[in-house]
């Protein structure tokens, strides 16, 4: 079943409450909020508390992190007064404790800003020093590329790679099925 | 989680507004206005940065670039 709905917000509203069981069956029960202006033709899914921007704390293998996940989307029409939903920009980012900076950023957008913008449009970033030849760079100095970076697979990274416990025994078959919606039904190909 | 940046605190009538998913442009005006505090930015400046993708490396950052996003596909719908 794809992630339509008659309007913009319907179909937003469904990603938002799936995202949701997702993230409470295996990093977080933190939830996403629906965002937008009336009558606005792009809506926001991110975390909040008490309306305010959130990041949700993760307890991992290196000390306490804070998960950040925001997108932009909007819909396209799909015939029979029906629209699907496609993200427009991205952006996932994971904080130490006590650092005010991220320590990676992972970043899309569908349009480049401006017209001199030529660096990857789907990169990953971060507060990470990068042995390069004689020069001293970080990993913000870069848009490294990436494909397109899902949220199960942010959530896979913080269970197998950072060592958060995950809050099912299924975590794994969750993040596939999930993984399997969103190839198949909520992301026609050539749309991200 | 402890941050070095204070997350805005969002007054009660807005909050109510957030949760219906629905925001005036004056509203999120509002909201922007408040992450932009929270940065240490006014709302111009924290919009001419979010454009420029200049703005500093914080998740309210993050946040805030989404939001002006939605800013500017309200004012062009």
């Amino acid at each position: 079943m794809p992630i339509d709905g008659r309007t913009l917000g319907e179909a937003a509203r469904t990603f938002c409450n799936h995202l949701n069981e997702v993230l409470a069956r295996t990093v977080t029960q933190s939830r996403l909020v629906l965002l937008g202006p009336r009558e606005g033709e792009r809506v926001q899914v991110a975390f909040r508390e008490r309306g305010g921007p959130a990041a949700a704390p993760l307890r991992t293998v290196f000390g306490l992190m804070g998960l950040y996940l925001g997108q932009v989307c909007t819909a396209i029409p799909m015939g029979a007064g029906q629209q699907r939903l496609i993200t427009v920009r991205y952006r996932y980012t994971l904080t130490p404790e006590r650092s005010e900076e991220p320590l990676w950023r992972w970043e899309y957008v569908r349009e480049w800003p401006d017209d001199t913008a030529r660096w990857c449009r789907h990169h990953v970033q971060g507060n990470v020093a990068l042995p390069l030849g004689p020069t001293a760079v970080t990993l913000n100095d870069l848009h490294l590329p990436t494909g397109y970076v899902t949220i199960e697979d942010i959530l896979r990274f913080c269970i197998v790679d950072l060592g958060v416990r995950p809050l099912s025994d299924n975590w794994h078959d969750v993040l596939e099925e999930s993984y399997r919606r969103f190839r198949e039904d909520f992301a026609p190909r050539g749309y991200i | 989680m402890p941050i070095v940046r204070e997350v805005p605190q969002v007054p009660e009538p807005l909050q109510r507004a957030i949760s219906t998913g629905e925001l005036t442009e004056v509203q999120l005006r509002e909201l922007i206005e408040l992450e932009a505090n929270a940065l240490s930015l006014s709302t111009e400046e924290a919009i001419k940065r979010a454009k420029a993708g200049t703005l500093p490396r914080h998740y309210i950052a993050d946040d805030l670039t989404l939001l002006v996003d939605l800013l500017q596909s309200a004012r062009s719908a």
